[in-house]
């Protein structure tokens, strides 16, 4: 038999010991692949924008109840000087940035600065003036200190910052877990749409046809992956219960972020 | 037929190809060796055109390969016709809902008549012996399954060039000596051939040129 199979493997088909004479016709890229690409791309390339830890930056878990902080004295204040010394203070840390984060960060903050200068247009007119530009200023430091987090810090830093919070570490294994899978998912998808590109050599009648395979075979893939790494964590004793050794070690660097922080909220009390 | 000039590519900060130079002639049986992370998958994707040379020139039959080029379909069409790319992952290649329709697939792009596509479709099933297997959704055959699937979805398309990544990994005695088998035969026809393979019995057997990538991802004639 296994002879057999080796015979019949040598004898090729005629039309692929020809060259093939190929004329494609014209069909455009279809905007629904083209537009998965772009989401896909951004998901595969989330391990890579995980932030990196700067040289004077805090330990994860005190930049996270830092930044919390920052943001409720932002919303809760109701002077407006207030409000612009956080305006110029996120500046100038955001001048520490290089050129790429900076752009990136702004990117996330305008649209949402966009939004909510939408939504406040009404007050404008309504003889509220100051308000439009009070609450977008306000939107525009907390989102832009949420991007300085997230630049600053990795990924598995920041999730791990929440033990000192006292969120479950069950909670914040699954969160790890999922962000890992969104990029590794991301990637999967975007190679399987890298092969259809490859292989669309001419006119696909059944574009949409296509995308369901993708989606369809992502789907099969995260599921046999989470059976498999659920197996596994089974097999090294997994049982339902998540425990993990944390310890918040206080560090020279937090030292400095520590007394701005009592300098924002002396500042607060002083200006309230 | 494949030229690379000065080709240099990198990932964010990180260097994967510096200063390759590769010509590959028509008809030729190029086997890429190195050690992991060296940059052989970096240096295949670059000559199927998925990613582009940050420095250099990449160029197939005279056409010089860039981003703008491909964005004619016209010719990314031709181009990816011509040069065929079995990924080292077959999970990530297969999408259709039946092993015939992933096969069938690129001959219905290229507009083949209707019994051109069922006569390449079933030469190629018998070819790879999935003639039981036909109906099935390609996501739940074994490695070895979709490793034939995946090449004979390729070669339906009868590609002037074939280039493999790892096509031996994971696959039982009897599959590899029936690839290499294969392969053999598609090299005898005049197709040019570029694998990347750690397989020492495959590199010997189908070799007619080899190049090995260093750690310093540079590319040595050996």
């Amino acid at each position: 038999m296994e002879k057999d199979e080796l015979n019949v493997m040598q004898e090729m088909p005629e039309w692929m010991l020809q060259k093939e004479e190929y004329i494609p016709s014209s069909d455009r890229e279809a905007f629904l692949t083209k537009s998965t690409k772009a989401v896909l791309g951004v998901l595969s390339r989330m391990k890579f924008q995980g932030g990196k830890d700067g040289r004077f930056s805090a330990t994860p878990s005190f930049q996270l109840f830092y930044t919390l902080i920052y943001i409720i004295l932002t919303a809760c204040n109701q002077n407006y000087f207030f409000t612009l010394i956080m305006f110029a203070g996120v500046m100038v840390v955001l001048a520490f940035y290089p050129a790429k984060s900076i752009r990136r960060i702004l990117a996330g903050t305008l649209g949402a600065v966009v939004i909510s200068a939408l939504i406040l247009t009404p007050a404008m007119f309504m003889g509220n003036p100051q308000i439009l530009l009070r609450i977008t200023t306000k939107v525009y430091i907390s989102v832009t200190l949420i991007g300085i987090l997230s630049y600053g810090t990795s990924w598995n830093r920041l999730t791990a910052a929440l033990r000192t919070f006292r969120v479950p570490d069950l909670l914040i294994f699954t969160l790890d877990i999922t962000l890992k899978y969104i990029s590794v998912l991301g990637g999967i998808s975007l190679d399987i749409l890298t092969a259809l590109k490859l292989r669309s050599v001419g006119k696909n009648p059944e574009k949409a046809r296509s995308f369901s395979g993708i989606l369809g075979t992502s789907f099969l893939k995260s599921r046999e992956m989470s059976d498999e790494m659920y197996a596994s964590m089974c097999c090294r004793g997994f049982t339902g219960e998540y425990h993990k050794k944390h310890k918040y070690r206080f560090r020279k660097q937090d030292l400095l972020h520590l007394l701005l922080l009592v300098c924002c909220l002396l500042l607060f009390y002083y200006l309230k | 037929m494949i030229d690379l000039e000065n080709v240099c590519y990198a990932y964010e900060n990180e260097i994967a190809l510096r200063y390759v130079n590769l010509h590959i002639e028509e008809g030729e049986s190029v086997i890429i060796q190195g050690p992991n992370g060296c940059g052989k998958s970096t240096l295949i994707r670059l000559l199927n055109g998925i990613i582009f040379p940050s420095e250099g020139k990449y160029s197939y039959k005279g056409n010089e390969i860039t981003e703008k080029v491909l964005k004619n379909n016209s010719f990314a069409k031709w181009f990816h016709q011509q040069v065929g790319y079995v990924f080292q992952n077959a999970d990530t290649q297969l999408f259709c809902s039946s092993v015939e329709e992933e096969i069938a697939f690129g001959p219905v792009q290229m507009g083949l008549p209707q019994e051109v596509i069922a006569q390449r479709t079933e030469d190629c099933i018998r070819l790879f012996h999935l003639e039981k297997l036909r109906n099935r959704p390609p996501y739940h055959l074994s490695g070895g399954e979709k490793r034939k699937v995946s090449l004979a979805c390729i070669l339906s398309m009868n590609p002037e060039v074939l280039v493999l990544d790892e096509p031996l990994a994971g696959l039982d005695e009897k599959t590899q000596e029936m690839l290499i088998n294969f392969l053999k035969e598609f090299h005898k026809s005049g197709k040019t051939l570029i694998i990347i393979t750690h397989n020492k019995q495959l590199a010997k057997t189908l070799g007619t040129r080899f190049v090995y990538m260093n750690e310093e991802h540079e590319l040595v004639e050996q």
